[in-house]
């Protein structure tokens, strides 16, 4: 960054944006403005003007200007992210692209669907089903985030093992740049090797390197259906023998969800379970595919698990046997307040071989730290959530909580793990970015970032600071 | 800060919301409170940054509570969860018309970054249908309807007072209100006005549909096993004992049809809008009027025909109704399990259609039609059931917009919302596509609703809307 960015708005810039973007389109009141300060971190600082455009158009000439008088901007959409990477802690307009919210199309020939960056993600799946078709990536948040916000964080989702993450389908990325350039990443083919990958920097951003205003999907045939198990185990290690098993035995499930000891002990307390007293683990595994092969993989699922030994064993064919196996999984976090008032909710990814080893040292941190860990999550992707729970208003509590914090990040990464596999870094793991990566990998970010946003005006202060 | 118990009803309120969402990645979302220090608690990185101007929500909420003298409720979370169904987020797509922006405004912990104007955020966070939705999907408990119609308690203003007029001072003549609405020429009304004018205009007595629906069978015996002889009692509601009192009579020939005992009681407004503009005290003299009205009539069965009349009344049952309303928790019990939806009696009723009747009817339900414990929506129900294929229902309930006092201080975005809620209705109907077959009829449940989508139809397609409660369908000869 070789100049300063504009310290705030003045009289002059205003006019500007109010010419650009009339009526509704310009916020300034405080009061409306001060929900485009926040998102799901909770973390909160107040925009400087909000503004809402309605074309792409509005979009270059805005970014023109930005460029033109080193404005700060914060591109935003749902506000849903888990790291603040929405917050515009350092100041800046926030760009709202909200109304840009067309689905352009969406064809069976070409496996593919062009989108605007404001469509609601479970919205778009509804509309691909209707043609038979797919979009796997489902990040919790699907029925109130957006396309274009799942993009600019790579959202991940319960279906990575089998079918990746918002990554994996996105074949191309059209971009409005400072200066107000248009760049178009990727396009409607499956396969391109034509230059480097733009598309795949664009994915996962945080909104620092152009301003989306269409995204080109990767569609999948739609599977005919799904089936379910839920297995207990009376060690941790037992289910993840049988996690092992279900892979060696050729079977690649869509999900396939693990709770520990404390999880289960939680969910117990508020729910009758299935499971005996004794069990330290529980998997949930689905498979899709059409209905008459679904009825033989399920067999062979248990087979495989059973060699493993579970206490207990349930299986549901079709969503109306599988809801009630999954709804004990969505009771997880939930439950974790059974054990405290607050928590801490930690993202880390480590290689699927070391997830075992993972998930011992997390339960022994807590252990160490007098500190309830409870560790869930995506096993078949080795991303596993630790939930850190604490009561905030005791202060020991709170610093042994970011003791535990801190050591679940120095022990994913001593495996070759990641301190994020879903969440983003964006403001509140920020300060983490160095423990993982190193001054020549994040040199070249930055020098990639230059490339794009030569002024910095981007999403200033996000992602690998 | 709130720190609020989990107690059982909470737990199952949780679970079924996470149904809804899949969301465990939400960090904190069910938690029994929001606390300052889960912010700070991952915070080492605000800190390094000596120039950054983030915040955390700290809950100095205190002074909050203490000055609305209310029980705390579990903070939220700004999890976003409601931005699913707000009816008006949806229409506008306008965040800070969101239910997430009005907590974060007026919520036990309030937006902390920057010093806002109390004026200006009630102004702002009261536009609010008061539909309910957010509130059923929220896994914090938070009511935004409930923080709204405190906010505007706070800071009342002429709207309110219009509201008031017309809620209970028009009310006994609304018929000739609605008359004279037609006579008022559409460039001298008040232009915050014309909506509920408009809505009003629709409830003429002669803007009623016409009966082409014959009752062939009545479930007497269900009835009587039920019920016997214990008195029964109809709550007609500000449109029905005015504009419409058509409805009245075909709810008590309905009901006479049942065997049912008719008595009669003299009940006023049920006081629903009243609250949610923020008035507790005229909501609260409401509400006793009508359970001394009730208490007077022998505490019969008080049986609705109007979703929000419904809803209004069995919330004098709820927790924080009021003191005062009720002798005992005796009382307040057989209030709670008296008040019933006509439909839900007629269950099991059989009927023919006559000339006249249309090719295909839309349904439109009412926000209020499910309330806690329902098993779904009654009215629906028995119309599918009496006209089978016939009854098109849109895949998604949209909200009509109507939001009592929001038709007064937001009339713009009250039509935003109705005009999505008829592109609903027309995507389950098609009437915009083949308007030479289909024509644009309506039934609801809720009186709110008729107005606001009288107000709110499509004009054009050389054919006008026609929308009307089920009961104008029913034949009383």
């Amino acid at each position: 960054m070789t100049t300063a960015l504009a310290p705030a708005l003045t009289p002059t810039h205003l006019r500007f944006l109010e010419q650009l973007f009339p009526g509704e389109g310009l916020v300034t009141k405080p009061e409306e403005m001060a929900v485009f300060g926040a998102d799901s971190s909770r973390r909160s600082a107040l925009p400087w003007a909000v503004v809402r455009p309605r074309t792409e158009d509005q979009i270059v000439e805005l970014l023109k200007w930005a460029e033109a008088e080193r404005m700060p901007l914060v591109p935003r959409l749902r506000g849903t992210g888990m790291s603040g990477g929405a917050v515009p802690a350092f100041g800046g307009v926030v760009v709202s692209t909200l109304w840009l919210n067309r689905v352009l199309d969406i064809n069976a020939g070409d496996f593919c669907a062009e989108v605007e960056p404001g469509v609601v993600t479970a919205e778009f799946q509804a509309l691909t089903q209707k043609q038979k078709l797919f979009y796997p990536p489902d990040p919790a948040s699907l029925k109130i985030s957006t396309l274009g916000g799942n993009v600019s964080t790579c959202a991940g989702g319960m279906r990575a093992v089998k079918y990746g993450v918002t990554r994996d389908y996105v074949l191309g990325v059209r971009a409005v740049l400072p200066g107000g350039k248009i760049c178009d990443a990727g396009g409607r083919t499956h396969k391109n090797v034509v230059g480097l990958d733009l598309t795949r920097l664009f994915v996962g951003s945080c909104g620092t390197l152009g301003i989306f205003t269409k995204l080109t999907l990767k569609l999948l045939p739609l599977p005919e259906s799904s089936a379910t198990v839920l297995a207990a185990f009376p060690s941790l290690v037992a289910a993840l023998e049988g996690a092992k098993g279900v892979f060696r035995a050729g079977i690649l499930p869509t999900a396939m969800e693990f709770m520990d000891a404390t999880a289960c002990r939680g969910i117990a307390q508020i729910k009758d379970v299935p499971w005996p007293d004794n069990t330290q683990a529980v998997l949930l595994l689905k498979v899709d595919g059409s209905a008459s092969a679904l009825a033989e993989d399920i067999i062979r699922l248990e087979q495989a698990l059973s060699r493993a030994n579970p206490s207990c064993l349930l299986k549901g064919l079709g969503p109306k046997e599988e809801e009630p196996l999954w709804e004990i999984r969505r009771l997880v976090s939930p439950a974790a307040f059974q054990l405290g008032p607050d928590k801490l909710g930690e993202d880390v990814a480590v290689p699927r071989g070391k997830t075992v080893e993972a998930v011992e040292g997390f339960q022994a941190i807590g252990a160490e730290n007098n500190t309830h860990v409870a560790c869930y999550g995506h096993l078949g992707d080795g991303n596993i959530h630790v939930n850190i729970i604490y009561d905030a208003a005791d202060e020991g509590q709170r610093t042994r909580a970011k003791a535990c914090k801190e050591a679940v990040f120095r022990l994913t990464l001593s495996l070759g793990g990641t301190i994020s596999g879903e969440h983003g870094t964006g403001i509140t793991k920020a300060p983490y970015v160095s423990w993982q990566l190193s001054e020549t990998e994040r040199e070249l970010m930055a020098g990639i970032k230059q490339v794009f946003d030569p002024s910095g005006i981007l999403n200033p202060g996000k992602g690998w600071v | 800060m709130p720190n609020v118990k989990h107690d059982d009803t909470h737990d199952a309120k949780t679970n079924d919301t996470f149904d809804a969402q899949n969301n465990e990645d939400v960090n904190g979302v069910p938690g029994a409170k929001a606390a300052p220090a889960a912010a700070s608690g991952e915070k080492p990185d605000a800190a390094s940054n000596g120039n950054s101007n983030v915040a955390s929500n700290d809950n100095s909420n205190a002074n909050h509570n203490a000055k609305t003298n209310a029980k705390p409720e579990r903070d939220c979370v700004l999890c976003g969860c409601c931005l699913e169904l707000c009816p008006l987020f949806a229409a506008t797509n306008r965040e800070e018309l969101s239910p997430r922006a009005k907590a974060l405004l007026s919520g036990p912990s309030k937006f902390t970054a920057a010093t806002l104007d109390d004026d200006a955020v009630a102004e702002l966070a009261s536009l609010c249908l008061a539909c309910g939705k957010c509130e059923k999907l929220c896994p914090q408990g938070v009511s935004v309807p409930r923080l709204v119609a405190r906010l505007r308690a706070e800071h009342p203003d002429f709207r309110q007072w219009l509201w008031k007029q017309w809620v209970t001072k028009l009310q006994p003549c609304w018929s000739l209100a609605a008359k004279g609405a037609g006579l008022i020429p559409e460039a001298l009304t008040p232009a915050n006005l014309g909506l509920a004018l408009k809505g009003l205009r629709g409830l003429r007595p002669d803007n009623g549909l016409r009966p082409w629906l014959t009752v062939t069978r009545f479930p007497v015996e269900e009835f009587r096993q039920q019920y016997g002889e214990r008195p029964v009692v109809l709550f007609d509601g500000c449109v029905g004992s005015g504009p419409r009192k058509a409805w009245g009579q075909a709810a008590r020939f309905l009901l006479r049809g049942l065997g049912a005992n008719l008595a009669e009681a003299g009940f006023s407004c049920c006081g629903s809008t009243l609250g949610v503009a923020g008035l507790p005290e005229d909501q609260l003299t409401a509400r006793r009027a009508n359970v001394e009205a009730w208490r007077k009539a022998d505490r019969p069965l008080l049986v609705t025909y109007c979703a929000t009349c419904r809803k209004g009344l069995a919330d004098y049952a709820a927790p924080g109704a009021g003191a005062g309303i009720f002798a005992n928790s005796d009382e307040e019990a057989l209030w709670a399990a008296s008040v019933t939806p006509l439909s839900g009696l007629l269950s099991g009723a059989a009927g023919k259609v006559g000339r006249g009747v249309p090719t295909v009817v839309g349904w439109h339900r009412p926000c209020h039609a499910v309330l806690p414990g329902d098993p779904g929506d009654a009215d629906c129900k028995l119309m599918s059931s009496l006209l089978g294929a016939r009854l098109r229902t849109p895949a998604k309930a949209n909200c009509c917009g109507f939001g009592g006092i929001m038709q007064l201080s937001a009339p713009e975005l009250s039509t935003q919302v109705g005009q999505a809620c008829w592109n609903g209705l027309d995507g389950a109907l098609g009437f915009t596509a083949a308007p030479e077959v289909v024509s644009a009829y309506v039934l609801t449940g809720c009186s709110g609703c008729v107005m606001q989508l009288t107000a709110t139809a499509p004009a054009g397609h050389g054919q006008h809307a026609q929308v009307g409660h089920w009961l104008e369908i029913v034949k009383t000869d």
